[in-house]
């Protein structure tokens, strides 16, 4: 029986498989129309079917086709927890971490509680004026406020606040309360949202190179211990060139209030 | 030819040869002529080439054949023992449907 023109019409890879046995077969068989359809057949199944081709089990072939193994299902099924845990304790992680850092943002600093923000007015201001090495120093805006409009429901102030950058200290909270600089200090160093800049700097500073007015004259107690009065203007100085205060502000804080 | 069992179905219109040519092994290995002999000699029925290799491409792709080392031009091909189980499931399944058609006619 003339089979090469049959054997051609299957996929190579095929015939590396099979086509030696095939044609000890074919030797032995009488030609016959049927015979040859079936050859014919038997090639366009194996060209429909190319992993029949490669003459791996369906196991190996299937490994292959995908790459490296899939783990066995049970191991699979305990990457996913693993993985599900680890996700959710470190949404939780966060989540915790996120509320611990509000808290404690929130916390009370120097004895003074941050209270709901219900600003209509405050009871007190007084002006802050602030000179690093001879150039005028503004206070930022929301001081003393808790962090992030975002979290609306845990907003809120403490008794020393800033609502605009203008120099301002509100004094809020109970009127037998008095406060010092050094809680506004203290209040601006832990208010995360704002330039502590000059706070930072006023703490590296000695004590020496500090100057305090208060309505205009020297005080030569330590910053911190200034009391702050309503309507009063406190000046600081850090370093050189000096530019003392020239009088007390009198009257209104200007537009801030 | 003998109806093609449900656990072959896989094989699709291959399942029938597949079965006859696991039955031809089941004894011994054969090489693909000896197939051929032994099931025209179980059945009085020919199996064709082109039907028989693309028959056995898909048992040893499956796993139920496997070759063995090749003796001239012609390599052999024996069970494995998922394919003796195989088809001991099968010859199983066909021999209680045989007993339950034969109880049918009888009452019949």
């Amino acid at each position: 029986m003339n089979v090469e023109w049959l054997l051609r019409l299957y996929p190579r890879a095929w015939r590396a498989l099979y086509e030696d046995e095939f044609r000890a077969v074919l030797d032995r068989q009488s030609p016959s129309p049927r015979s040859m359809l079936d050859i014919a057949r038997g090639a366009l199944d194996a060209h429909l079917h190319p992993s029949l081709r490669t003459g791996l089990p369906r196991r190996e072939w299937r490994r292959r086709r995908r790459g490296p193994a899939a783990p066995p299902r049970h191991r699979r099924w305990w990457l996913a927890s693993v993985l599900t845990t680890l996700i959710a304790g470190g949404c939780a992680y966060f989540l915790c971490e996120s509320r611990a850092t509000t808290v404690a943002a929130n916390a009370p600093i120097d004895g003074i509680p941050c209270q709901p923000l219900a600003h209509a007015a405050s009871r007190a201001y007084c002006h802050l004026r602030l000179v690093d090495h001879g150039r005028p120093v503004v206070l930022p805006a929301g001081i003393g406020m808790s962090d992030s409009s975002a979290i609306l429901a845990g907003r809120c102030s403490y008794g020393l606040w800033t609502r605009t950058a203008s120099n301002v200290v509100h004094l809020d909270g109970p009127s037998t309360r008095v406060y010092t600089l050094g809680q506004f200090c203290d209040i601006w160093s832990r208010t995360a949202h704002v330039d502590a800049t000059f706070v930072n700097r006023l703490r590296a500073t000695p004590a020496n190179a500090i100057h305090v007015y208060v309505a205009g004259k020297g005080v030569s107690a330590d910053y911190r211990d200034v009391i702050l009065t309503d309507r009063e203007q406190v000046t600081i100085e850090i370093g050189a060139p000096l530019r003392p205060p020239a009088s007390r502000v009198d009257g209104a804080l200007g537009n801030d209030l | 030819m003998m109806p093609v069992n449900l656990d072959l179905s896989e094989l699709g219109r291959f399942s029938e040869p597949a079965l006859l040519i696991l039955v031809s092994l089941a004894p011994g290995a054969k090489h693909g002529y000896a197939m051929m002999e032994d099931i025209k000699a179980m059945t009085g029925a020919e199996m064709r080439a082109g039907t028989l290799y693309a028959a056995l491409n898909r048992l040893e792709h499956h796993g139920l054949i496997e070759p063995l080392p090749s003796e001239d031009r012609r390599k052999p091909y024996r069970l494995t023992t998922a394919g003796a189980t195989a088809l001991r499931e099968q010859l199983t399944n066909l021999s209680a449907f045989a007993r339950l058609g034969l109880q049918r006619l009888a009452t019949a």
